[in-house]
């Protein structure tokens, strides 16, 4: 009787778990309980969360490769979508119906503190060397500063496939830890005095405008970096729909039910990467630490040419929408607006920091295209 | 004179009605943006003379929302 109880108990998920799986439960309900009772970025959160426990329930074959004989898991079948680089470009699209890029057409100089930002990213990548790891690994690792998830999946799955879910996630965490992570870094470089300055609108944004700039931009940035055109293109059409004025159904779409049914997918496959065996190294955690590194040094490299900028025009842009630049649409533009509002609550940030926010994520896309032209 | 939207958003409440005095800094509506509530206060004593927004409308940026005589 008691050889038939050892025999069942055999065949059951608890035989084979082992400390590494109960450490990664715990960080999958840690993510959970982040995104329930912090609201820590819940909709990235929770399905990472969730998928990272799925993932570490062992025997469970989700994961099992499938081929022409075999039948594989489904989290296979479904991370095909963040292995082929399919998913993020599909997000793109989403994201471009969903913004709005009034802000930088009304204030084209804030496309620089989007571009400072992401010197974080090239900071990070001799860091990642010096620390052994290769310059494909390296430009995987310092992506994750450019504080976008989509882009960093989608460049790690092309330069270092096998490092694809510790940048996933670390990506996708700092993205929601945003309002934490960010804060510190922005009171610690500028005065209350600054913090405070309320900036003036500049001028209205025709709707050709509107049309024009993501034609323009495909065009001009695809060509100068053909790799970016899966990010950038999904992007700038995404936006098109939106802005044409002519397809609400499909900008309605693309930026609703299309984008909410991928994130899902996406976040759920990105959790089920956190395999114990994946993730319990020194590797990873030093990718982590990188990954952090990366985008403080971001966030400091925007606000700093944020008050160069600030001098340049005689306190009339309040350095903080510099720290708007390292993308995490929009997160980071929120938290902009609330430091602004802590130093003067007459202050609404949250415009301007848009600016530097949509620059951010064009900006992001485009190291992408760079690294993976160059980097592989 | 005429309180405008500062950013595009949604009215959440509306604080104030027709013929209410207000003082500088009372607050008026609560304007929610990217999941911001914003105050919108008013910028100068007087009496409220028009409200042009209701509860749950959407609202442009620099749209007029509240008028105050002075």
């Amino acid at each position: 009787m008691l050889e038939r109880i050892l025999d069942f108990f055999s065949f059951t998920g608890f035989a084979h778990l082992y400390w590494g799986n109960a450490v990664m439960l715990l960080v999958g309900g840690l993510l959970i309980y982040l995104a329930i009772r912090k609201h820590y970025e819940p909709l990235l959160l929770l399905p990472i969360g969730f998928g990272v426990i799925l993932t570490n329930l062992p025997i469970t074959g989700l994961l099992v490769t499938g081929s022409e004989i075999e039948l594989g898991g489904l989290l296979y079948y479904l991370g095909l979508g963040v292995k082929l680089a399919i998913f993020p470009p599909i997000i793109f699209l989403g994201i471009g119906a969903l913004t709005d890029f009034t802000p930088l057409l009304v204030n084209p100089k804030t496309f620089f503190l989007g571009a400072a930002a992401q010197i974080g990213i090239f900071a990070t990548v001799f860091g990642a060397l010096a620390l052994g790891f290769s310059l494909p690994e390296a430009g995987s690792i310092g992506i994750i500063g450019g504080a976008d998830g989509p882009t960093a999946i989608y460049t790690a799955a092309l330069l270092a496939p096998h490092l694809l879910g510790p940048v996933a996630v670390a990506a996708y965490s700092y993205m929601a830890m945003v309002p934490i992570i960010q804060p510190p870094i922005m009171r610690l470089l500028t005065s209350k005095r600054e913090r405070a300055i309320v900036m003036e609108e500049s001028r209205c944004v025709s709707r050709l405008e509107l049309i024009l700039f993501p034609i323009v931009v495909t065009i001009l940035v695809v060509l100068l970096l053909p790799k970016a055109a899966p990010l950038i293109g999904m992007l700038m059409f995404g936006n098109l729909l939106r802005e044409s004025g002519v397809v609400e159904r499909l900008a309605r779409t693309a930026g609703g039910a299309l984008i909410n049914i991928v994130t899902i997918f996406l976040c759920v496959c990105v959790g089920s990467m956190m395999g114990a065996e994946a993730v319990l190294n020194v590797k990873v955690l030093e990718l982590f630490a990188l990954g952090i590194f990366a985008f403080g040094f971001g966030t400091a490299g925007g606000v700093l040419i944020g008050k160069l900028m600030c001098w340049l025009t005689g306190g009339k842009v309040n350095p903080l929408i510099g720290a708007a630049g390292v993308s995490a649409l929009p997160m980071a533009a929120r938290v902009v607006h609330v430091e602004g509002q802590r130093a003067n609550p007459e202050n609404f940030l949250l415009q301007h920091a848009m600016g530097p926010n949509v620059a951010g994520v064009i900006g992001s896309a485009a190291v992408a295209g760079l690294f993976i032209s160059f980097l592989t | 004179m005429v309180v405008r939207s500062p950013m595009p958003g949604t009215i959440i409440s509306v604080n104030v009605k027709v013929g209410d005095s207000v003082k500088a800094g009372d607050v008026l509506l609560i304007l929610e943006s990217m999941k911001i509530k914003n105050e919108i206060k008013a910028p100068q004593d007087g009496k409220i003379s028009e409200v042009l927004v209701t509860e749950g409308q959407y609202v442009k940026r620099r749209e007029t929302l509240v008028d105050i005589e002075g």
